[in-house]
């Protein structure tokens, strides 16, 4: 009975040892890659952001000395908004140009240049160092991200204002064409879901 | 004697107890993150995006000409001219027509700051600052790659002129007209 006991737990032991049960998997690395996109983005926005991260210290033996700390980040987020093109369609009959288009959406999402001056944090102790992680900056800008869409997302006005700002382009692109040809287009826009 | 040994017999015990009771205690403080936004202003543009470059990569971070630390990020480019730049002309006696698009440009190259990762040859380059100064040297480095990558640049031509002409063509089309659409390039 002992020594069934014994092959089990030795069966189990090479199974789990074999299947890497326990060990970090490594991140897939994404390939890089060429993307065709088709995309007109008519409105550029520049948002304040702060994003604070504030980390108390341990408890235990090994963290006796630590101190809180306070670590904020001031930077500016710039979001891109208009129409995806590729779901746009164009019907053209005489001087009539009927335009189907989708309804405005985030385009892109990216931050100016950072500088030492948009850190701001308290000096970490002395004895025994309660370090901010990369791994929680990491995190405070993905929710600073996130924080930032969403609140851009409840911002009707400003999608409304896209789209008003694609129909001008699109429709001075038409016209412009139609003048060459001798031809006043009249443009019209209607949306699709 | 005895109660001398009692005495630090208890003390160390009392030691040992409170030592184990730290270790079984033993616990990172708690990271709790908040974000504050605000709009500052809205810009009208008028950018064609064409072409998106996803990247993984890694940038070595130079002091006095050694790799202080590496870091491996994902960024994404996109490229595109501005519609308002586009010149249109046509040649009705050579069944043509001439569309002048403006110059490439790169219109966003963002580093996604969450993607962020470290192996630090110099570990005093291992501080809280390291994280926003890594994010531009990422940047830097994926411009870089984006100008040198010719491949990109001939793809995002193509698109480019593939977006255009899928506004043009259904006008032209309309009026029965034959013309072939030919392509150059502009100065700006």
């Amino acid at each position: 009975m002992k020594k069934k006991f014994l092959i089990f737990i030795i069966i189990l032991f090479v199974a789990l040892s074999t299947t890497g049960c326990g060990k970090k998997q490594n991140k897939e690395i994404k390939l890089d890659q060429i993307k065709k996109i088709n995309n007109l983005a008519t409105l550029k926005t520049y948002y304040h952001n702060v994003a604070k991260i504030e980390k108390v210290k341990g408890k235990g033996i090994t963290h006796l000395g630590e101190t809180d700390r306070k670590y904020w980040i001031e930077y500016t987020g710039i979001v891109k908004l208009g129409i995806k093109t590729d779901k746009m369609d164009i019907k053209v009959d005489g001087n009539n140009v009927e335009i189907l288009m989708p309804h405005a959406t985030v385009l892109s999402m990216h931050h100016e240049d950072y500088d030492e001056s948009s850190i701001y944090m308290n000096k970490d102790s002395r004895i025994n160092k309660n370090q901010i992680s990369t791994s929680d900056i990491n995190e405070a800008f993905k929710k600073a991200d996130k924080d930032m869409k969403d609140k851009l997302n409840s911002n009707k006005e400003l999608f409304k204002k896209a789209e008003a700002s694609a129909e001008a382009i699109i429709e001075n692109f038409i016209k412009n064409i139609g003048k060459e040809a001798g031809i006043d287009y009249n443009v019209n826009f209607k949306y699709i879901n | 004697m005895k109660k001398n040994k009692k005495i630090i017999s208890t003390l160390v015990a009392v030691i040992i107890i409170v030592i184990l009771i730290l270790f079984i205690t033993d616990k990172n403080g708690s990271v709790k993150i908040t974000t504050k936004n605000s709009l500052v202003k809205v810009l009208e543009i008028s950018e064609i995006q064409s072409t998106q470059y996803i990247y993984n990569g890694v940038t070595a971070v130079k002091d006095n000409d050694k790799d202080a630390y590496y870091v491996n990020y994902e960024g994404i480019v996109t490229i595109g001219i501005d519609i308002n730049k586009i010149d249109y002309k046509e040649y009705p006696e050579e069944n043509k027509v001439v569309v002048t698009l403006p110059k490439l440009k790169v219109l966003d190259c963002s580093i996604d700051d969450s993607s962020l990762d470290f192996i630090f040859n110099d570990k005093s380059y291992n501080n809280e600052k390291v994280h926003v100064m890594a994010s531009n040297a990422a940047k830097k480095d994926l411009l870089e790659k984006t100008e040198k990558n010719k491949e990109l640049l001939e793809n995002a031509s193509k698109n480019t002129k593939s977006i255009v002409k899928s506004i043009i063509q259904p006008l032209i089309d309309a009026r029965g007209v034959k013309y072939d659409i030919e392509f150059k390039e502009g100065d700006e």
